[in-house]
């Protein structure tokens, strides 16, 4: 069950009705009911504290512009996360930044650049007991930042944002059969990578 | 419990290595319905592959357990108040589409393509006029852009039109330099 459902959305939906009769404020409440989330999923996508909050900031402004097409089909929130990740990953590309993201298929990345070892051969340990959950933290930051943003999206919305398939589905206008298939490279990825950049995790059978 | 989805009995439902790691994964997301995890546990039970599977799937999870948040950032003070007025304001936003940085690399290689198709063309173009026989025909020397039937119509009735009269000898396409003159310099690139 993703959080998102958890939300109650018909405060979202009566702050959205206000905000289009004209009240800024309403926009303003719906902003502060978001705004700490997204700025840690934005996190993600860049280190740099200005760059994140220019990103979050212009999601809002498209949010606000585009909101007479929000018909309510979906929950506020799985809109808003739709416009920041893709408002996210326009940024870094028109930045040059990591370019692998526009490849649409990773089942096509997944042939060519996994390598013999992708899907996901080798075991890992779990982290050690005495490592602190900020150690761990960090490793795992920095090995989600090598992985391709189209991986690192789907890791990030399932494990930090407890996104429901369905819910990722809308959020990257993907089938859930898509959302099973990349989720599960994203995965070997992450392990991969975890085993490369960390190899005292790797655990020999 | 409902099987609505799947309208064959559970003792069917045989659940197969090959297609269980994606099944197992769902699992372990909690994204199966009971009807959907009932068979794989089951599964679970004889088969020490799978149960690996769901194992790893275990340790993986641990390395997110750590959770942001601690070190997140958050919104600064005022963001919401200032961000609904730039909204109210008719702001465009900061990161309105401007493909600058893509469009030089694109202009640069259409730019090399379209030098190299003029290249190609004009080679072409001068290997067509260039006599390939010691005979002229009417045939030979038609352009390539003319109608065929209308070089042989020439050729039936009164040899090749005037307008394109060939000469015998072409001056070069290109200066090639005489390789006697110079046997160290390399020879022309063919590109
Ligand atoms: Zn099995």
């Amino acid at each position: 069950m993703g959080i998102l459902h958890m939300q109650p959305a018909r405060e979202d939906r009566l702050l959205v009705t206000e905000t289009l009769q004209g009240n800024q404020l309403s926009f303003q409440l719906l902003i502060e009911r978001y705004q700490d989330r997204l700025f840690g999923l934005v996190r993600h996508y860049t280190k740099s504290a200005v760059e994140i909050e220019d990103i979050v900031q212009d999601t809002f402004i498209k949010a606000y512009r585009k909101l007479e097409s929000f018909q309510h089909q979906s929950s506020f929130s799985t809109w808003i996360y739709r416009i920041t990740v893709n408002t996210a990953l326009d940024f870094l590309k028109r930045s040059g930044r990591n370019p692998v993201q526009s490849v649409e298929d990773p089942e096509m990345l997944g042939s060519t650049a996994d390598g013999p070892n992708a899907s996901g051969a080798g075991h890992l340990a779990a982290p050690d007991a005495n490592l602190q959950r900020e150690e761990i933290a960090q490793i795992t930051q920095h090995v989600l930042a090598e992985l391709p943003e189209i991986f690192r999206t789907v890791l990030v919305l399932r494990e930090f944002e407890d996104l429901s398939y369905q819910e990722m589905a809308e959020v990257l206008s993907i089938s859930i059969g898509t959302v099973e298939s990349r989720l599960f490279r994203a995965r070997a990825r992450f392990k991969d990578a975890l085993l490369r950049l960390y190899p005292e995790y790797g655990q020999t059978e | 419990m409902t099987m609505n989805q799947d309208p064959q009995p559970p003792s069917n439902l045989k659940i197969h290595c090959d297609n269980a790691s994606s099944l197992v994964q769902s699992y372990m997301d909690s994204e199966l319905t009971e009807a959907q995890a009932a068979p794989l546990r089951e599964h679970f039970l004889d088969c020490p592959a799978c149960r690996e599977l769901a194992k790893d799937g275990r340790v993986l999870r641990r390395w997110f357990d750590g959770a942001p948040g601690e070190s997140g950032i958050l919104a600064p003070e005022g963001f919401a108040s200032r961000v609904a007025r730039r909204a109210f304001a008719g702001d465009p936003g900061l990161l309105i589409p401007e493909p600058r940085r893509p469009l030089l690399p694109f202009l640069l290689t259409i730019t090399a393509v379209a030098a190299a198709a003029l290249f190609v063309f004009s080679v072409v173009i001068q290997r067509q006029a260039i006599p390939t026989s010691g005979t002229m025909s009417a045939e030979d020397y038609s352009p390539p852009w003319e109608d065929r039937s209308a070089g042989d119509r020439w050729a039936i009735d009164e040899g090749p039109p005037p307008a394109y009269v060939v000469p015998t000898e072409l001056p070069p396409l290109i200066e090639v330099d005489d390789p006697q003159a110079d046997p160290e310099d390399p020879k022309p690139d063919s590109e």
